[in-house]
């Protein structure tokens, strides 16, 4: 008899184990976005514990907030703040290794054209030109935990800091003892593990030139996938549409024959800079360089791209993980 | 000479086995009814994380909420249009963000959600538009 109960325990564990391990979820706005965290096995002191991170990420890393340490450093020309310095340290890297297509000093730049306020405008070519001007006459420089700006240009951390906070949330939920987490930081999407049941979390990628459409599903576990695309923040004027991601070179939004690039790789940081940076420098460089960093060792360093002809490119590394719509107009083709 | 147990099949493994049966059976038609319920899409509409609204997709009627200074209309929409006329079944069902006087539009150039798991944004207003039911074949969207 003693056996049999000991079958009925068993088999009605094994039913509840069936039903999954139990999900905490919160919405949170920070960093001008909405993000949505799912931790599992998690409860809300947890979620309490990533809402204060998000908060302290964006209390020391919006230019916008005049007690920031990115606001000191653009007022005083100088900060010390081992968060700012050593997120600076990895955005010249990214800009060293992308011919600086990716740059964190477009501040002005970025409040000449007003993307995402009431005062979207188009800037004059001299205005331009003297922002530019600005802009390539100034320098920055690291000393330990602190960080110089010589110069007129501001520091802008926006193309680094969702990728930065989905590290910071996934070194936290780590130490926590998670294993499993999906973090929608509005859009840019950072998976801790895999799903409970063991299989990979399956990441739609939105169609840029409809957003009810998806491009396809990657399948990845530990991984980032964020997307720069021409349809995130722009405006339109005389018919011609103006996107928020700017040329270095130009000051103008750049122009690469791409209307997106969604990034995958395994570090944060890197996957939000180089999304941008591949956007700006168009198919055949951000090849390139793909194949300079595999060569180096990177194990996850893969695109997706969108051009505006209508095709979509994925490199080979996710010939397996990435399922193309069967619904959409685009063309698919497997690009290294 | 070696005694074995007798392995003939008594009454209590035969309970056993009635009662897994019967509790399998009750968990699977749990899972199904669950997914039926599910099945017929519902927007949820959330302001400052707080859910305020929940109707089906199939409403006919227009909603409109404020917040933060920023209001907007939310409209349905069916097989590319937005339209009040009667709904068919085999059209691709949705909603949209009609008209907003938030400042960058972003929430109206979202267009049209249809599915499950799609969700229309007004950072200004801080509200938010989602669609659950069914259960997507996606655990998150990227972009």
């Amino acid at each position: 008899m003693k056996k049999c109960i000991f079958a009925l325990c068993l088999a009605v564990l094994t039913l509840l184990t069936a039903c999954g391990e139990k999900s905490a979820s919160r919405s949170v706005y920070a960093m001008d976005t909405v993000m949505n965290l799912t931790i599992y096995g998690g409860d809300d002191a947890l979620l309490d514990k990533c809402e204060q991170a998000l908060r302290e990420i964006e209390q020391t890393l919006s230019r916008r907030i005049e007690t920031s340490a990115v606001a000191a450093l653009n007022r005083d020309g100088s900060v010390t703040d081992s968060v700012v310095a050593a997120l600076l340290f990895e955005a010249l890297n990214v800009s060293a290794a992308t011919s600086d297509a990716f740059y964190p000093a477009l501040a002005q730049l970025i409040d000449a054209w007003g993307f995402g306020t009431d005062h979207q405008r188009v800037p004059t070519d001299e205005e331009l030109s003297q922002l530019l001007e600005a802009v390539k006459a100034s320098a920055f420089s690291i000393e330990g935990d602190t960080v110089f700006l010589e110069g007129e240009a501001d520091i802008d951390l926006g193309g680094i800091a969702k990728g930065y906070a989905g590290e910071v949330l996934r070194a936290l939920l780590r130490k926590a003892g998670t294993e499993s987490a999906v973090l929608d930081l509005g859009g840019d999407v950072a998976v801790l593990g895999s799903k409970t049941d063991g299989s990979d979390w399956r990441i739609a990628v939105k169609d840029p030139a409809d957003g009810a459409q998806h491009l396809g599903v990657l399948s990845l576990s530990d991984a980032f996938v964020t997307t720069s695309g021409v349809y995130e923040r722009f405006f339109e004027e005389n018919g011609v549409r103006y996107h928020h991601i700017l040329d270095r070179d130009t000051g103008k939004s750049a122009e690469s024959g791409l209307v997106s690039v969604t990034f995958v790789c395994d570090n944060g940081v890197w996957a939000d800079a180089l999304s941008t940076a591949c956007f700006v420098m168009g198919v055949e460089d951000s090849l390139a360089l793909r194949t300079k960093y595999i060569g180096r060792g990177a194990e996850l360093f893969e695109m997706i791209f969108v051009t505006d002809d209508g095709r979509v490119l994925y490199t080979e590394g996710l010939a397996d993980s990435f399922a193309p719509s069967e619904e959409g107009i685009y063309s698919y083709e497997i690009v290294s | 000479m070696r005694s074995y147990p007798d392995a003939r099949p008594r009454l209590a493994d035969a309970l056993v086995v009635i009662v897994v049966l019967a509790l399998a059976a009750s968990v699977a038609l749990w899972q199904f009814s669950a997914r039926t319920e599910a099945g017929a899409l519902t927007v949820v509409v959330e302001i400052d994380t707080v859910e305020v609204d929940r109707f089906p997709i199939s409403s006919q009627e227009t909603h409109t909420y404020s917040h933060n200074g920023v209001t907007l209309t939310l409209a349905p929409y069916v097989g590319g249009a937005v339209t009040t006329s009667s709904l068919s079944s085999d059209l691709t069902q949705g909603v949209l963000v009609a008209e907003s006087d938030c400042p960058t539009h972003d929430c109206v150039r979202t267009g049209a959600i249809t599915r499950a798991g799609q969700s229309i944004v007004c950072l200004p207003g801080r509200i938010v538009v989602t669609l659950v039911g069914e259960q997507p074949d996606f655990d998150v969207i990227a972009g």
